[in-house]
């Protein structure tokens, strides 16, 4: 007679602690699971909902400019050293762990207009309004410690008189070399006190400069005559321009895709593109009512963040039309300059309302140390999610934001003055020659030319 | 602009070389040198030209010196040897202009740039002007003034500031480049030339010495031949332009005065008298004829858009070096960035070797340790194994070992491989042997006790010939024989079978290996592959085994088709399934006896040996196989066939088909019936004898036999038509129609054969009914014939009146292509005989087959009843009054009545509506579709509105979605490994932008791509592993594919 019995070996089922989870063994017969589907329907509906219920973005503001926040820099060896410079002149280096000021660096007499760290992370760089360049040496590692700097202001080791304001500065990724854009784009040494190259293409103004992360000899500006303008250190010369329909107020470029960047442009949208195919942007990214006045990547390169005159900072991928995010305050004024951080987890933003704001990147995101099982669960929820995003009930609520009526009522406007447009448009070609009224994209539709 | 100047310069070197009618332009002034200098040069000429008179050395050094700093070329100023005295006197003339003061030309304009000349030709007009203000400039040691000359206006400044300096020399400067009138231009020459003297003049003070070392190194120079300069003639180049190198050091530009250059020819004279000196110089010279002037530069703007042109082509390629980093990254499905521990820790005799003492009781520590010799000991042991080192040869040695041994199982393995792969089952058996010889004598390797061996072996044999001791010739066998078998216990029975066995092995001739070791697993397939090959080896070998072999073939098959049994599930165990199969497999008893019979007679008959020989060596080729007879395409399609409806599974008497004539005579009639095709007979045509090839793959000794036979015939009438013939032969039966005997009439084959045959209207007649039916009818029957065919047909005007006519053609060409291309090499490579038919009673037969095996199976019926079912389903009518018990029944009255007008109208109503929505459906006018409409109001919500963006197909979407991402569903690792997020970061970990590494093959970001393969390949292994086992689990995935489907039958 054969006898069955359910034998359990004993080493598989004893804990080592008792604060130890017991062993849970699972029959993965589907027969066993029916509606599999069902299931992770309703589970991807309540991680959505959740996501909504969790969304708090907003960490905190770090006040103590008395102006308006005109520039930002982050520092590329260290997360927690945070640098803004405000329309007074005034440099603030930040705490971001304590949201407090730890320095105050004065010595500019008008605005600041742009700011940049050096590549070792060792000297800021600061230009602004009074033609001047500033070199600071940054403290060694007092940035995160917990007492503030009180001590005596401290004084810039160089500065660099121009014959005109900059407008910005950049510093190389690696290398030593930065670029100031005012009248003219400048390449300057570090240890040098005039400036090494200078390029001019045009007369106007040079209003932005960002050095390419991935490839520190190309870089980019933008300038008043609606122009992107490529250069490269080693060519000596610039490379490429790119007229567009309306100025472009700061560019980006992709860390993770070399050729890829992106601009911010004063028509509300964000154009991608790949500097070897100028005739046409990769992506438009729409959804500001307003100018956007500054761009910055995320250091995974698989999105961006954008400061706007409408108040608001948005979240984007890296391709996609739409934002992701939008973060906006009640407080929160005109928004000139935007930064990720080094470790893509927050967003800051500076505003005319004298603050830096810190955001997280992503509002329902955890943060602290998380068990594994909370991190698998996270990461279910996550994968539930993308998943069944297209289904219409998990998009409807997944994209659901709150927005400011001014910020809402001007969408709907510009919806409305885009609708009209089209159909005009349409109603045009209809009654035209077949192909005579070309159907443009919007991708090529906002350049004028590319000038070589 | 630069033409400008090329004009000139030809203009000037016109002059220069004639120096007589136009000296007057060529006297150049030089500044007044001190008379002590003059005098020196005096005397230096004298020394080197003794015969030139003074005057003549004066003006030369004058020139010299002027032209040194000057712009103008060298071959301007020309010394000519000869020079007449009263040249030289004329020279004399203009000494007498004591002013070097500059003076404007009276037509001096400032501003003469042509208005229309590009932008680019001012800016070298100024960067010529600038070029020589800094010449100037340079000498006066002043400062660069030329950033600031953007325009003319500036210059005008800048140079009445410096006048006061330079006594207004360079005023001049700055108008030069922009003379265009030749008046000008020559006085602007003059004042040019003066120009540079006087400031040469300033320099050569300073520089006295340094024009003396260069005179002499020239001089030496001159002096290496003996040759007087005078006998030189060099070549002038063509143009004069801004030739010299455009540098403010520059002072001394090659443009200086003849004497103090040297030249290509100086350098060469010297080898004058070295062989090989000729070739040189005509090389020289043709060198100096050809070289080409160099053109103007183009104009800035031109110049700077090219090079950021040419920039940008260089950045865009390179760049491009990301591309496919930037693609992998884009597509792998989780880029990492999270800081990976370093886990090559490092040991704790590593830590401790690293560890510096910092604080004091740390120190205090240490210092311990070092006295008492613990700290010591611990780097002593790592210093002896830092010191255990292997040698270079050692490791050589170590190494070399390693790569012997590692080839030598790389090798193993493929000869492992190599021998795994051979199928012969001969060579296994032999491999098998031996393996077993050699474990046997393993020990006797070495050839002395292999020698041994054998003759202890051969002697043992020996003595079994002669004592037959093994073969039960012992007492004990004898007695136990002699008791009687059946009193044999087990043991002894086997002993004695042992004994017999031993005996044979003993006996045996030991080449015969393979006779002796054919075991029953010798297949029946290498029997008859070696029996054939004994056929062929020896053909005299009796026909009769072959034949015998065929009988034992066909008694097998008639067994095992008797044995096989009837599919208890699935499609095949439908009823009439069930019954189709069960009469094929009567049909094929039937063939086999026939062939049996057929077998019989031949066996009989041996007449036909030499015959049989020359077809043999033929089918030889080929192994026989079991199972049915099939030629040519059927031969192909039947194993597939097998697996599909049995219905639809065509299959011919082989033996029927398999004569014929030549394909090229004789046109051909192609069948197509769903997947299979066959061939059809053929019309009547001549035979030809000596082309009768039977090539046919299966069963070749049946084959044989038939072709035996064959050839029998048309040795007996060979002119006779050959389809009768072939009728005769084959053991047909054409007034037998019972189950037991259709032979080759297989009404399941031929019945629509026979109708394109004989009456072929009826064919039609038969399609036309086919199609009338659901779809599965219609499509089972596809005729066509070949253009080939219908031409021959016509032209032969044989029995046959109609050719089929496809009725499109388009089809008729379409199925023409794809037949060729399936069918074409077999049509043209095998000449098929075909027999031909007379089947027309068998038509009814085929047709009955088919109404009794599909009897019970109205699909039209049972599909319509389905639609009916499922609209009603669909679109229900509705709710009337009257459906509710009671209502209009109250009374008999109203019993009476019937239902009052209302609830008629209501009803009217509603089947009016109901017919207007079916009308609406898609399917309203398809008699055989049925498309489900139905919208699922619950369901919606798990299906998007529409396709989202990424996915191309419908299909692809579902698929993604198929599989379910939670715990319950998947194993452990298979859930991290789909949950697991396109982004991994940690917090606090600076993410530094992407970093070019030439070997690329790993980045980063991306999981390697062998994981990523490894977790597709395991997703699909689950999701595979679900569908087979739950193919109707969940409703959700029913219902989605209930959904929109469009069902067709």
């Amino acid at each position: 007679m054969k006898v069955k019995v359910i034998s359990r070996s004993e080493d598989e089922f004893t804990r080592e602690r008792c604060q130890d989870l017991q062993k849970v063994f699972r029959n993965l017969d589907p027969k066993l699971h029916p509606l599999e589907k069902a299931h992770e329907y309703t589970r991807a509906l309540n991680a959505v909902k959740l996501d909504k219920v969790f969304a708090k973005p907003f960490m905190g503001a770090l006040s103590g400019h008395i102006d308006a926040v005109s520039a930002m820099a982050k520092n590329p060896r260290r997360l927690n050293c945070f640098i803004s410079g405000s329309m007074d002149g005034e440099i603030k280096l930040w705490d971001v762990a304590y949201r407090r000021a730890n320095q105050t660096l004065l010595g500019h007499k008008g605005a600041v207009r742009g700011l940049t760290i050096s590549s070792d992370g060792e000297r800021l760089l600061s230009c602004g309004d009074d033609c001047t360049v500033r070199i600071w040496s940054l403290p060694e590692s007092g940035m995160g410690s917990s007492e503030a700097n009180t001590t005596s202001p401290q004084k810039s080791i160089a500065c660099h008189v121009g014959k005109n304001a900059f407008r910005a500065i950049d510093h190389q990724w690696t290398g030593s070399f930065f670029a100031t854009a005012g009248a003219q784009v400048d390449i300057w040494d570090q240890n040098r006190s005039e400036p090494i190259d200078s390029f001019t293409w045009g007369s106007d103004t040079v209003i932005s400069v960002r050095f390419n992360p991935a490839e520190p000899e190309i870089f980019s500006t933008s300038g008043s005559d609606r122009s992107i303008v490529l250069y490269d250190l080693r060519m000596g010369t610039p490379l490429r321009k790119l007229i567009m329909q309306t100025r472009t107020n700061a560019i980006a470029w992709n860390p993770r895709e070399a050729f890829n960047f992106t601009c911010a442009n004063e028509d509300c949208n964000c154009y991608s593109y790949d500097m070897r195919k100028l005739q046409s942007a990769l992506c438009v990214h729409k959804d500001h009512v307003s100018a956007v006045m500054d761009v910055d990547f995320s250091p995974t390169g698989r999105e961006f963040v954008t400061g706007s005159y409408d108040r608001t900072v948005r979240i984007f991928s890296y391709n996609g039309g739409h934002s992701r995010e939008v973060y906006h305050t009640k407080r929160m004024q005109r928004v000139f300059c935007v930064k990720f951080s080094g470790d893509g987890t927050y967003v800051l933003s500076g505003s005319d309302d004298t603050n830096v704001r810190l955001w997280k990147a992503k509002a329902a995101e955890q943060l602290g140390v998380l068990l594994p099982r909370e991190k698998r669960k996270h990461a279910y929820n996550n994968a539930l999610t993308e998943r069944y995003k297209h289904l219409p009930e998990i998009l409807r609520i997944g994209r659901h934001r709150h927005l400011p009526k001014p910020v809402y009522k001007a969408a709907k406007l510009r919806r409305t003055v885009y609708d009209a447009e089209k159909k005009r448009e349409d109603r045009k070609r209809a009654h035209s020659a077949p192909g005579s009224v070309p159907h443009p994209p919007l991708r090529k539709k906002r350049i004028v030319a590319e000038l070589e | 602009m630069a033409d400008h100047l090329k004009r000139q310069s030809h203009k000037k070197n016109k002059v220069s070389k004639k120096p007589g009618k136009n000296i007057k332009k060529e006297r150049k002034k030089g500044p007044r040198l001190p008379v002590s200098l003059y005098r020196e040069l005096h005397l230096e000429n004298h020394h080197r030209y003794p015969i030139q008179k003074e005057s003549e050395c004066e003006e030369q050094e004058y020139e010299g010196l002027q032209l040194r700093n000057s712009d103008l070329p060298s071959d301007i100023y020309e010394y000519e040897e000869n020079q007449a005295p009263e040249d030289s006197l004329k020279n004399h003339r203009f000494d007498s202009i004591h002013s070097f003061e500059y003076e404007l030309p009276s037509n001096f304009e400032d501003e003469e740039i042509d208005e229309g000349a590009a932008d680019g030709e001012e800016r070298i007009g100024q960067d010529k002007s600038s070029k020589q203000h800094r010449l100037f400039s340079y000498g006066k040691k002043r400062k660069a003034t030329t950033m600031q000359r953007s325009d003319d206006d500036v210059d005008e400044e800048i140079s009445s500031s410096q006048s006061e300096d330079l006594d207004g020399f360079e005023g001049d400067e700055f108008n030069e480049g922009s003379n265009d009138e030749d008046d000008v231009k020559e006085k602007s020459w003059e004042q040019e030339i003066s120009d540079p003297e006087h400031d040469t003049n300033i320099e050569a003070k300073d520089g006295d010495e340094d024009v003396e070392r260069h005179r002499k190194t020239v001089e030496a120079v001159h002096m290496l031949h003996k040759k007087e300069p005078k006998g030189m003639r060099r070549k002038r180049a063509g143009i004069l332009s801004e030739a010299y190198p455009e540098s403010e050091f520059n002072l001394n530009p090659h443009g200086g005065d003849t004497m103090q250059q040297i030249t290509v020819e100086d350098l060469i004279s010297p080898l004058q008298n070295t062989p090989g000196f000729g070739s040189l110089r005509k090389r020289v010279q043709q060198l100096e004829k050809k070289g080409s002037v160099v053109d103007a530069p183009l104009p800035k703007a031109l110049q700077d858009r090219l090079n950021r042109k040419a920039g940008y082509e260089k950045t865009s390629d390179e760049i491009s070096k990301w591309q496919d980093i930037v693609k992998r990254n884009r597509e792998a499905p989780t880029l990492v960035f999270t800081q990976r521990p370093d886990l090559t820790a490092a040991s704790t005799a590593e830590l401790a070797a690293k560890f510096v003492p910092t604080t004091n009781l740390e120190k205090e520590v240490m210092e311990l340790l070092q006295e008492n010799g613990l700290v010591e000991s611990t780097t002593e042991a790592n210093t002896a194994l830092g010191h255990n080192k292997l040698t270079m040869d050692e490791v050589k040695e170590r190494r070399e070992k390693l790569a012997k041994l590692r080839s030598m199982l790389s090798y193993h393995e493929a000869k492992a491989k190599r021998m795994k792969k051979i199928k012969s089952k001969t060579y296994h058996r032999l491999l098998q042997n031996s393996r077993k010889g050699n474990t046997k004598g393993e020990d006797l390797i070495d050839p002395e006790t292999l020698k041994e061996a054998a003759i202890k072996a051969e002697f043992k044999r020996a003595q079994e010939r002669m004592t037959l001791k093994h073969k039960n010739t012992s007492k004990w066998a004898k007695r136990i024989i002699k008791r009687g078998i059946k009193a044999k216990e087990d043991g002894s029975r086997e002993a004695l079978a042992d004994q017999l066995r031993t005996h044979a092995a003993l006996t045996r001739k030991i080449h015969a290996i393979d006779d002796a070791t054919t075991s029953e697993e010798s297949s029946g397939e290498e029997d008859s592959e070696t029996d054939s090959k004994n056929g062929l080896s020896s053909p005299s070998k009796p026909k009769t085994r072959i034949l015998a072999k065929a009988k034992i073939e066909t008694l097998k098959l008639l067994e095992g088709n008797a044995e096989a049994e009837i599919p208890t599930s699935g499609l095949f165990s439908l009823p009439f399934m069930t019954r189709a199969i069960e009469k094929k497999r009567k049909q094929a008893q039937s063939e086999a006896f026939a062939v049996l019979e057929e077998l019989e007679q031949l066996e009989n008959d041996d007449a036909h040996i030499d015959q049989m020989n020359f077809n043999l060596e033929k089918e030889n080729e080929k192994p026989a196989s079991y199972g049915r007879l099939a030629f040519g395409d059927m031969a192909k399609s039947i194993p597939n066939l097998k697996e599909e409806e049995p219905d639809m599974l065509v299959e011919g008497n082989t033996s029927d088909e398999a004569e014929g004539e030549d394909v090229q005579d004789i046109p051909e009639f192609k069948k197509k019936a769903f997947s299979s095709r066959r061939r059809k007979p053929k019309d009547n045509a001549k035979i030809n004898p000596s082309g009768v090839e039977l090539q046919t793959c299966e069963k070749p000794v049946t084959d044989a036999v038939w072709k035996d036979g064959c050839n029998d015939l048309i040795d007996f009438n060979a002119s006779v038509e050959q389809g009768h013939e072939v009728d005769n032969n084959v053991p047909k039966a054409p007034d037998v129609e019972g189950p037991n005997v259709p032979a080759q009439a297989n009404p399941w084959l031929y019945g629509p054969v026979q109708g394109i045959e004989g009456t072929f209207t009826k064919e039609k007649n038969t399609i036309k009914q086919d199609t009338s039916g659901p779809l599965v009818v219609s499509a089972s029957l596809e005729v066509l014939t070949s253009p080939q065919v219908r031409r021959k047909r016509k032209k032969k005007k044989a029995k046959t009146q109609k050719s089929i006519t496809p009725d499109k053609g388009q089809d008729d060409k379409e199925n023409e292509r794809h037949l060729s291309s399936n069918d074409s090499e077999e049509e043209e490579n095998q000449d098929v005989k075909e027999p031909r038919f007379q089947l027309s009673a068998e038509n009814e037969s085929q047709l009955e087959l088919i109404q009794r095996a599909f009897a019970g199976d109205d699909v039209e019926a049972d599909f319509q009843q389905m639609k009916v079912e499922a609209l009603n389903d669909e679109v229900p009518l509705g709710e009337s009054v009257l459906s509710l018990p009671g209502w209009g029944q109250w009374t008999d009255v109203q019993k009476k009545k019937g239902p009052p007008q209302w609830i008629l109208k209501q009803q009217e109503e509603l089947r009016q509506g109901r017919e207007q929505a079916l009308s609406k459906r898609k399917d309203f006018k398809m008699n055989h579709v049925m498309i489900s409409e139905k919208m699922d109001k619950k369901f919606a919500k798990f299906m998007a509105p529409q396709l989202p963006f990424p996915f191309t197909s419908r299909e692809i979407y579902e698929k993604s979605t198929r599989m379910p991402l939670g715990r319950e569903f998947n194993t452990d690792q298979g859930f991290r490994d789909l949950i697991r997020p396109a982004v991994l970061k940690d917090a606090g970990v600076i993410i530094d932008p992407i970093k070019y590494k030439m070997s690329e093959t790993r980045t980063g970001d991306s999981l390697g791509r062998k994981q990523e393969i490894l977790k597709k390949a395991k997703s699909f292994r689950s999701e595979d592993k679900r569908k087979r086992s739950n193919t109707t689990n969940s409703f959700v995935s029913n219902k989605e594919m209930r959904q929109n489907t469009v069902q067709k039958i």
